[in-house]
């Protein structure tokens, strides 16, 4: 289970940030007042173009970085206050996140196991079915530079796995992998779902989102624009239109399309440059 | 937490040791560039002394007195060659001697027999004047060979001749006998340059691996993995320091090994002129007492701990390896600095040297190496340093800690 009340996440500016950027101001506030609800046994997803603040929302979720407003409850812990116990139950997956690449699967496996606490013959069952799952087994003890970015991924996804968590975090999940491995993701989320686990995944592809997840939240500047299942969101589309018979959104992306569109408008009209 | 700081740390040192590039840099490569070029700066210096010590001096006398002609001639002089020339060559001569084809002309003053003969003691001194080339070792040589060598025994012959025995002429002797502690007059031959060189090599060793393993680890994104763990960030910090520690320590060892085994080709660097004999001698086995080395081996230890604490707060800042080279070399310029400061100065320093950090270390190490520390300095620098220590390993932790800094957010 994961609540979030109200987070808003300001991020200061360095000058060279703000040169970069060319922004005027010191602060960016890159959430801004989210609420939202992930429950067991769904898969929930975080829908938004690049820079609405999906990366920034996941990890306030994983404890990476702190609320600077609302609060966050993950397993009924606190992030802000029970960092451990948050990371004892979650697991984070994103690209950014890197395994040291001289080290061998096998390894890298122990290693993370003996970090969440596991007896070592706990850790070995564990890998042996994580690794069969993703295909790793025949190279257990190749370094891990050697292996294909297809196989890099999905050993990525099995080390932080290996603490059978009960909420898993993945941000933008099939991005930059090729079809099968991508394939081989979401059908073990769909596995995980079944399990009863709470999962929450980001994305900017909708098609994906479509496919993959039970209840949606659109994030357009910080900000969630609509909240619901497939059909809550479609609703919402449509009754922003003025024309009140939604013909013309069939799915996800035209959905989306609208809340844009009417947040430009929107923002045209307050006199904001976005 | 003392299981993660373990885990952490057998990780870390797993990630070393088994890195053939790291291996190489850290233990195999210094060791080696010391001990060749030790090896090879003892054999090429040896090999000059042995060159200087073997040349045959070339050397031109003019105007030269039937006196002199004769004693040359019934003392033969096996490492130089008298050639008697006319005075009239003199120009052509100095010549020779500043091209370094000629290593010095021996000119004496017109009729010195005649004034040597008719000496009262108001009468001016016959004179001889030594042409020399002071760019030239060989010329160098040739001049102190003739004021120490020939002239003197010349000298002492026509003296003798005059009154009969020469040593009238010397009111005493002199002679001179070494009165100190052999252990001290090594200590002090090692003493002044093995603080500097382990406090660079401490450094260094730190440096080759510190900046990777966070700089390198933050940049290409394997730090954060660690960081969604439950492992708290201070386990990681501390599991990170101790195995710079221990890689820094062991790295400044195989150095230390390496100049060891170049010692019997580079005995100019272990000896000292006043003690020649005792420093060699010492030089061989320059571990004596377990104390000794007990104490030598506390202090490194504090050094080391100071340094890898001062390269992982600069390489925990900076956002990547490039950045925490940039940021490190002013801090090593430092080390550098205040370790060959601590080669100056004579006499035994005040107490309060030892309160300042990494210079208070390095001079406490040369006392130690010299017999010289006291309980006194031992306790300030050692509690100076932990302080110090603490403040250094606070920030970091706060670092480790500061979403800005680990994640540029
Ligand atoms: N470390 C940071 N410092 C300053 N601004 C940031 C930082 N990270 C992200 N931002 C800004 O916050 C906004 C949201 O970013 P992000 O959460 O990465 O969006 P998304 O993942 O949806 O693409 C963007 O405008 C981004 O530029
Ligand atoms: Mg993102």
């Amino acid at each position: 289970m994961i609540e979030v009340n109200g987070l808003v996440k300001i991020y200061k500016l360095t000058k060279r940030q703000m040169r970069q950027r060319k922004e005027k101001d010191k602060v960016k506030i890159a959430v801004d007042g989210i609420t939202f609800e992930a429950r067991p046994g769904e898969i929930f997803g975080l829908l938004g173009p690049n820079g609405a603040g999906k990366t920034t929302t996941l990890r306030c979720v994983s404890t990476l970085l702190s609320p600077s407003e609302g609060d966050i409850r993950v397993c009924g812990f606190d992030t802000a206050a029970q960092g451990v116990e948050v990371r004892k139950r979650i697991a984070f997956l994103t690209n950014e996140l890197k395994l040291d690449g001289h080290f061998t699967p096998r390894y890298t496996i122990r290693y993370f196991g003996s970090l969440y606490n596991m007896a070592p013959e706990e850790i070995e069952a564990r890998a042996a079915s994580l690794f069969k799952t993703f295909g790793i087994e025949g190279f257990q003890d190749t370094k891990i530079d050697d292996l294909s970015t297809g196989m890099k991924q999905k050993l990525s996804i099995a080390v932080s796995l290996i603490h059978d968590p009960e909420v898993v975090i993945f941000d933008e999940p099939t991005n930059g992998l090729d079809i099968i491995t991508a394939r081989t993701v979401t059908d073990y989320l769909m596995s995980l779902k079944a399990e009863g686990k709470t999962i929450i995944v980001s994305t900017h592809i909708m098609s994906v989102a479509e496919k993959l997840c039970d209840r949606f939240a659109v994030i357009l500047g910080g900000r969630i624009v609509a909240q619901g299942t497939l059909e809550d969101v479609l609703k919402a589309a449509g009754s922003q239109t003025q024309d009140q018979v939604p013909d013309t959104i069939l799915d996800l992306e035209d959905a989306f399309f609208r809340f844009y569109q009417r947040q430009e408008l929107e923002d045209q009209a307050s006199g904001v440059i976005s | 937490m003392n299981r993660e700081i373990l885990t952490v740390l057998r990780k870390e040192l797993a990630r070393v040791f088994t890195d053939r590039r790291l291996v190489i840099s850290a233990f195999i490569m210094p060791a080696l560039t010391i001990a060749l070029l030790y090896g090879v700066m003892g054999v090429m210096i040896t090999r000059m002394v042995e060159d200087r010590q073997e040349h045959q001096t070339e050397i031109a006398v003019i105007d030269a007195p039937a006196s002199f002609a004769t004693y040359i001639e019934h003392h033969p002089q096996e490492d130089m060659t008298l050639q008697l020339v006319d005075a009239s060559r003199l120009p052509e001569l100095k010549g020779l001697l500043f091209t370094g084809e000629l290593d010095a002309v021996l000119a004496f003053d017109k009729g010195f027999d005649t004034q040597l003969i008719n000496y009262k003691s108001e009468t001016k001194q016959p004179g001889i004047k030594i042409y020399y080339n002071a760019a030239e070792d060989y010329s160098v040589d040739a001049r102190s060979r003739l004021m120490n060598g020939l002239l003197e025994d010349y000298e002492a012959g026509v003296l003798t001749t005059r009154f009969g025995d020469a040593s009238y002429l010397t009111a005493f002797e002199t002679s001179d006998e070494v009165v100190a502690d052999p252990k001290k007059v090594a200590g002090k031959g090692i003493g002044s340059f093995l603080p500097l060189l382990l406090s660079i090599f401490l450094f260094a060793g730190g440096m080759g691996v510190g900046l990777d393993a966070i700089a390198g680890e933050k940049e290409r994104g394997t730090m954060a993995t660690m960081l969604v763990t439950p492992v708290r960030r201070e386990a990681i910090a501390f599991g990170k320091l101790l195995s710079l520690g221990v890689v820094a320590f062991l790295s400044s060892i195989s150095t230390m090994i390496g100049m060891v085994a170049s010692a019997p080709f580079a005995t100019f660097l272990f000896s000292n002129p006043e003690a020649e004999s005792e420093g060699a001698a010492a030089a061989a086995g320059f571990m004596i007492s377990p104390g000794y080395i007990a104490a030598l081996l506390f202090i490194s230890i504090v050094l080391t701990m100071l340094y890898v604490a001062l390269i992982s707060l600069v390489s925990v800042y900076a956002r990547n390896v490039k950045e925490a080279g940039t940021y490190i070399t002013p801090v090593y310029m430092l080390v550098m600095l205040l370790g060959v400061l601590t080669t100056f100065g004579t006499g035994q320093p005040a107490l309060w040297v030892f309160g300042i950090p990494i210079y208070g270390n390095v001079m406490l190490m040369k006392m130690s190496l010299s017999y010289e520390m006291t309980w006194q300095m031992l306790a300030l620098n050692t509690g100076v340093s932990l302080v110090f220590l603490a403040i250094l390993v606070a920030v970091i932790r706060k670092m480790f800690n500061s979403e800005r800094v680990m994640f540029n957010a």
